[in-house]
């Protein structure tokens, strides 16, 4: 279909005569339905001598002589000839050594990209991945997240005010070694005398129990996705009676359970803990875009939890204090 | 296409785009406008680009940016100054290097292209054709021709420097 984009290609195909009827009809009736679209055109000099048409020689067989020599020279370069024709090429040029210099030329048209040009603003056209996440921004998130399994664990159901939870004891702290992430201070298998947090028969009030040694487990993720942060969650959204179950901490972003699709982000994990937590620590429900949660929000809930959990800022990433367990985590490299 | 098969195509498509539109265009300006242009357009559209299309995508767009510039440059009528107000590169060179690309200078902007994607890119006649929107029949005359025309070119110079 001849348009105002492509016309110019058939107007050089016209001027050397290599349109077919049909084409060139249609042509003429282009050009008669846009008069003036040829003012300003450079006619180029069909001067090239390609036997004519090309196009129309390859459907008869081209005799191999001196007035076609140039044809075969460059269609053997384009590899277009049959083995046979190779043959014959050669043979040809073997018996008229005055047609290697016209070899040599088409030989020389082959061009080679320049490797010296290059694009200069490369960087400026990268992208960074789509998912940003700021520290602070990040620490809060977790804290929200981590919150959740403790609210779930003191309260269980039976609702503690919040100003008792503000009055829970903080126990003492230390370091724990965890996969993947900067770890401070001695292995917690190394200090397994130390308290462990548990529920009492005092709601809200902690105390030092038999210790019960946190599990660390590093799973990888089943699919991993690009990420400014990584996130590391404590599993199991049921909440399972951490008496009775070790506490398992893991390094992957993607969380098992129906809650949670197979390929969430860390932002549906930090939303699905803001929903779990907003009506245990008395936080109206707020419509908030999808795969967000508000920043006061989580501002509030930190507040709420600051007696039990120490979120720090920490240079590039921030260390979270969850009873006897010390974490410190960083920005993805 | 994810943002690291973007990327990718960046890190490995952006200097063979900007030489292929170097080489048509013979302004050094435009083509990197060109470049930029063409990989805003596939950023915007990676969603429904397959990354093993990518390549043929950019060239495409290059391809049809590079024609509105002709139409431009011979609208003005400033296309016959575009040799000698753009020496890119003239001095890069040493030896046959200049010649040879003095005679791809001088073929017609359609034989050009169709020259470079096949010299440059490696593309087949079908593949030039989509790019360039002629048939495979159209591809294989202008190769022929443009190749017929730089031999020509070159041998009149060699004729004349003995």
């Amino acid at each position: 279909m001849i348009n105002e984009s492509n016309y110019h290609i058939y107007l050089d195909e016209f001027v050397a005569g290599l349109l077919d009827e049909e084409m060139e009809m249609e042509f003429v009736a282009f050009l008669d339905q846009h008069p003036g679209i040829l003012e300003g055109e450079i006619l180029e000099d069909a001067s090239v001598s390609l036997a004519q048409s090309f196009q129309t020689n390859l459907k008869k067989e081209i005799p191999l002589d001196a007035h076609h020599i140039d044809e075969y020279l460059i269609a053997s370069l384009e590899g277009d000839l049959s083995p046979q024709q190779e043959i014959d090429l050669a043979r040809f040029l073997d018996a008229h050594p005055e047609f290697e210099q016209n070899k040599s030329l088409v030989q020389l048209t082959k061009v080679d990209a320049d490797t010296s040009l290059v694009y200069k603003n490369k960087s400026s056209l990268k992208k960074r991945p789509a998912i940003y996440l700021y520290t602070r921004w990040a620490a809060s998130a977790a804290a929200v997240f981590i919150l959740g399994m403790l609210v779930f664990r003191f309260l269980g159901g039976h609702g503690i005010p919040d100003n008792e939870l503000a009055d829970t004891p903080v126990p003492s702290i230390n370091s724990i070694e965890l996969p993947s992430i900067r770890v401070t201070g001695e292995s917690i298998q190394e200090n397994a005398d130390q308290p462990n947090l548990s529920q009492t028969n005092s709601p809200g009030k902690l105390v030092a129990e038999s210790p019960v040694p946190a599990q660390i487990q590093e799973v990888v993720p089943e699919q991993v996705k690009n990420q400014e942060v990584e996130f590391y969650a404590l599993e199991s959204p049921e909440l399972p009676d951490l008496n009775l179950l070790p506490l398992t901490i893991t390094a992957s972003n993607v969380m098992p359970g129906e809650q949670l699709a197979s390929n969430a982000t860390e932002l549906s994990v930090f939303q699905w803990a803001y929903k779990k937590l907003r009506g245990k620590v008395g936080v109206p429900e707020i419509v908030v875009p999808e795969r967000e949660i508000p920043q006061d929000v989580a501002n509030i809930v930190m507040a709420k939890v600051a007696p039990i959990f120490q979120v720090d800022p920490n240079g590039s990433g921030s260390r979270i204090r969850i009873g006897g367990i010390e974490i410190n985590r960083r920005s993805a490299r | 296409m994810t943002v690291t098969e973007y990327n990718l195509c960046v890190e490995e498509l952006s200097d063979r785009l900007y030489r292929f539109a170097l080489k048509s265009l013979k302004d050094d300006d435009h083509s990197h406008d060109i470049v930029q242009d063409c990989f805003e357009k596939l950023w915007l559209k990676k969603e429904g680009i397959e990354f093993t299309k990518a390549k043929s995508y950019l060239f495409t767009t290059a391809y049809n940016k590079m024609v509105d510039f002709w139409r431009r440059e011979k609208f003005r009528g400033e296309a016959e100054n575009l040799e000698e107000t753009h020496s890119y590169e003239q001095n890069h060179y040493s030896g046959l290097k200049p010649i040879i690309n003095k005679a791809l200078d001088k073929l017609p902007e359609v034989q050009r292209t169709v020259l470079l994607l096949r010299d440059y890119e490696g593309y087949d006649y079908a593949e030039i054709g989509k790019i360039c929107d002629l048939s495979d029949s159209q591809v294989k005359v202008y190769i022929y021709r443009a190749r017929l025309a730089m031999k020509n070119y070159l041998g009149s110079l060699q004729a004349v420097l003995g």
